[in-house]
């Protein structure tokens, strides 16, 4: 244990703890203990003095015994002279610091000074979040940077989380040594895939400012989150590993040591320190160490080599032009990777081999009209892609044909229509997988930078940037994409592919056609697949790694709550990994068809959720509903007053009839509990024929978030044809009707809603 | 063209920097700012016929940052010795049951 880094960190944590204490006072002057306190849309009040305290913090005057506490945590700077043991100091002293930039935090809110303002940045909104550098050239001067990451984000975020594409986050505190060394710590963490949170400065500058003045996109979609230009703003990414021991760990505030200890085994996280490092960044660091994470720092400071509170050394300097390489990138490169050593973050990499970066990072990339260099689908053409099994010998592995002319024969800006018909064999693969490695398509080519893809089968979208084509890119990469990635991810069941693009208008017009028979086949084997027909059903247990206790039962008209795993694409995990957490659950003997209970999983979910679930039903919200991990689409919660359930989605913040709004009740909803009357589910599972069937399926929704209702209307409708109501939906109410029980019922009466009628649901 | 290092030690992390910065640059003569919160200390490089020494510390020091020598916080009017040390001669810790669980097949897949 270093010296200088504990008297840097405990000076740090008293300076800003008083520095916290002296505006807490000045807001119990200027606005009165009752003014209210908070980050937006979440759950979790002031996450990390949540967790760590147990203390909701609602109001100004909330905050004075966590002050209170704080002060608690400071102890004396180490003496000169005298050898005390003062890692435990240094650590308290660090957990002060995160409460203290809390407070400072939430304060900030109610003074208007928080998400930090930063001309060229729009505020993250909840479904469309996005601070791109492109609103600075529309003139905006009044942008702000990100803030707090809200629960819908982290919730979206969780399966990636999960299931290792998102490996793990990385906190850059700081300014690099140069734009183009800032690019490419950037890029080389998001080849990776791992979340990027921005926050400090050195000197007055950020690594925000390098990001912004070289035209890195920067907000959610890219994993690059700006929180702020000061030190301070790193609490927020504490908040974010705070909340998900929250979210998904079902760990309540002020369970302190097990929400550390589920940040150190389950978020790989680390703080890169770029430039110097004052007291705050060792006090902030300090407060990371507490979670497990360590810091790495690319100039000269003392290391902490011994382990335990983090995995391996809890603090590294390399500085930066000491590490061997040619020039500066090969040093950036070299840092990060060090970075990712000494987490133990666990990467899984796959080398494409075109002439553009690629990663799940860029999935988000928008190729905007000034960028286009081509289109395909969309106004002006079509584009469509369908993958089908042949025999082995039929397939030359690795070939790609582009039938046609290229992107080089299409002028600037200009669309042709493309075919994308990529063709699989292997010795395990089924028909049934082919529409799930079908829908792969769409993750595989939005991976690379500069290649934008919407949609799939035959409402194909793809957008190809000028940069993507000045590099090289051309249609046959697309082929390349598909190979690499088939073989990396479903290499199980794919054993050789090949690819043809088709661009030759009669061949795209007859391959289409070959391609729609083949989609409405699978459609109507889809709408016949039923669990009445299956012998098994399959589990999901990825979440385990963040809900413990957690088990999803995945039926063919169950999706996975998550809405990411459906009964197929579970069957193909098992295929590709055997021991993965898809299992094949054999139904067993029938216990009760309406309720849906089998044996087979009611055993598994005894056995797989630590004995903490005894008993789950598949077709009922009120008796032993399925559990939930903190990944759901939608939450469905019984309205007694209204006789039916109430729908809210991920991307609706308002308020809900039940009184609270999706993040409140996702904390009843989620963590592995089970709670009668409330369950999280993916919004797919709306549509089935099993939805609450023992509990009057469809038509026992009475209102239901209007996002639902705009983005799946088609769906919706013929689930209501089959519940044998069509104008069920316009008898459902939504929060542009109302909001409160009463307005509810009286909408529900005015309008006839079946519910009103139909058996007491408790 | 003249240059003067100040050590400030109110200037002890990064938003101290940008408040800094934001409050000399502005300043007639002032052509540049490096401030260093590690050092606690600013150099400023101004024209000494647009203004002085004596104008910028009193920049500085009515905004809170005066310069000087003697560490800001040499004891925190909130530190306390760990009570810990006072109540306990011999410190025995035994391993938490959750460590080892946690620590065993948490990825088990």
């Amino acid at each position: 244990m270093s010296r200088y880094i504990a008297t840097s960190a405990i000076r740090g944590a008293m300076n800003i703890a008083r520095e916290a204490d002296a505006l807490l006072q000045k807001a119990l002057q200027d606005k009165g203990a009752d003014a209210k306190v908070g980050f937006p849309n979440t759950a979790y009040f002031l996450p990390t003095i949540l967790g760590l305290t147990g203390r909701k913090v609602e109001t100004v005057g909330d905050l004075v015994p966590v002050m209170e506490q704080i002060k608690t945590y400071l102890h004396p700077v180490p003496a000169q002279a005298r050898w005390t043991p003062y890692l435990g100091e240094t650590l308290d002293g660090g957990v002060a610091t995160l409460l203290a930039e809390e407070v400072l935090m939430g304060l900030g809110f109610l003074y208007g000074d928080q998400p930090e303002k930063m001309p060229g940045f729009h505020l993250a909104q909840a479904a469309a979040s996005f601070t791109s550098p492109e609103f600075q050239k529309d003139g905006d001067g009044a942008g702000n940077l990100n803030g707090p990451i809200d629960d819908i984000q982290l919730r979206s975020w969780g399966i990636q989380l999960v299931d290792g594409r998102m490996p793990g986050f990385a906190a850059v505190v700081g300014c690099a040594k140069s734009n183009e060394v800032a690019v490419k710590i950037i890029r080389e963490l998001q080849r990776r895939n791992i979340l990027i949170f921005l926050a400090g400065n050195v000197n007055g500058r950020s690594i925000i400012h390098q990001l912004q003045e070289e035209g890195i996109e920067m907000g959610y979609d890219t994993y690059i989150v700006p929180f702020g230009t000061d030190t301070r703003s790193a609490i927020y990414a504490l908040g974010f590993a705070t909340r998900s021991a929250l979210t998904f760990g079902g760990m309540k505030g002020g369970q302190a040591r097990e929400i550390l200890l589920y940040n150190k085994y389950r978020v790989f996280a680390f703080v890169l320190a770029l430039g110097e490092v004052d007291d705050l960044k060792y006090a902030t660091a300090a407060g990371a160490i507490s979670y497990g994470f360590p810091a790495i720092a690319d100039t000269v400071i003392p290391e902490i080599h011994p382990t335990g509170v983090t995995q391996y050394e809890h603090v590294i300097s390399m500085p930066f032009n000491e590490i061997p390489g040619k020039d500066d990138l090969e040093r950036a490169e070299k840092l990060v990777q060090r970075c990712i050593e000494v987490r133990g973050v666990k990467i899984k990499m796959t080398e494409v081999p075109i002439p553009v970066p690629y990663g799940s990072a860029f999935e988000g990339e928008v190729v905007r009209k000034a960028d286009l260099r081509f289109e395909s689908g969309g106004k002006h053409s079509r584009a469509f892609e369908y993958l089908y099994s042949l025999p082995m010998e039929k397939i030359e592995d690795g070939k790609v044909t582009v039938l046609g002319p290229d992107l080089d024969q299409v002028e600037e800006g200009g669309h042709m229509d493309i075919g994308i018909v990529a063709e699989v064999a292997g010795r395990k693969m089924q028909e049934d997988f082919e529409p799930v490695l079908e829908r792969q398509i769409h993750h595989f080519v939005n991976g690379a930078s500069g290649i934008q893809h919407v949609g799939q089968r035959d409402i194909t979208w793809i957008r190809i940037s000028k940069a993507a084509y000045d590099k090289g890119f051309r249609l046959g990469d697309l082929g390349k994409i598909l190979h690499a990635r088939y073989h990396a991810d479903f290499g199980a069941i794919v054993d050789k592919i090949q690819v043809t693009i088709y661009t030759n208008q009669a061949d795209v017009n007859t391959m289409l056609q070959v391609a729609r028979e083949a989609y409405n086949k699978r459609n109507v084997r889809l709408a016949n697949m039923v669990d009445e027909q299956v012998d098994e059903f399959y589990s999901c247990t990825l979440c385990q790694s963040f809900a413990p206790n957690h088990v999803c039962v995945v039926s063919p008209e169950r999706v996975g709550l998550c809405g990411a795993y459906s009964w197929l694409d579970c069957k193909a995990s098992f295929q590709i990994n055997p021991t993965g957490p898809n299992q094949p659950i054999p139904k067993g003997q029938q216990i009760d068809p309406v309720k849906g209970y089998w044996k087979g999983p009611v055993d598994f979910v005894y056995q797989n959720s630590h004995q903490q679930v005894e008993n789950v039903s598949m077709y009922s919200i009120m008796e032993n509903p399925m559990t939930a991990c903190g990944c759901f689409e939608c939450i469905v919660m019984v309205i007694p007053e209204a006789n039916g359930v109430m729908v809210l989605s991920r991307e609706d913040t308002s308020m809900s009839p039940a009184g609270m709004t999706f993040s409140t009740l996702a904390g009843m909803a989620g963590g592995g509990l089970q709670t009668p009357g409330i369950m999280g589910v993916g919004k797919y599972y709306l549509t089935s024929k099993k939805f609450l069937f023992s509990d009057g399926g469809f038509k026992r929704i009475v209102w239901m978030s209007s996002v639902l209702k705009q983005t799946m209307p088609e769906e919706l409708k013929k689930a209501a044809e089959l519940a044998g109501d069509p104008d069920l939906l316009a008898k459902v109410a939504d929060e542009t009707i109302c909001t409160e029980v009463p307005d509810l019922v009286a909408f529900l009466e005015s309008k006839g809603h079946p519910a009103l009628t139909m058996d007491p649901l408790m | 063209m003249e240059q003067i290092t100040l050590t400030i030690p109110a200037l002890w992390a990064d938003h101290h920097v940008t408040s800094v910065k934001r409050l000399l640059s502005p300043i007639s003569g002032v052509e540049n700012v490096f401030a260093s919160s590690a050092f606690k200390q600013v150099m400023v490089e101004f024209d000494a016929s647009k203004t002085s020494q004596a104008a910028l510390v009193k920049a500085l020091s009515d905004a809170g940052y005066a310069p000087g020598t003697e560490a800001v916080v040499a004891e925190s009017p909130f530190a306390t010795p760990d009570p810990a040390w006072e109540k306990l001669g011999q410190r025995v810790t035994t391993t938490n049951p959750i460590d080892l669980q946690l620590s065993g097949e948490f990825r088990k897949y």
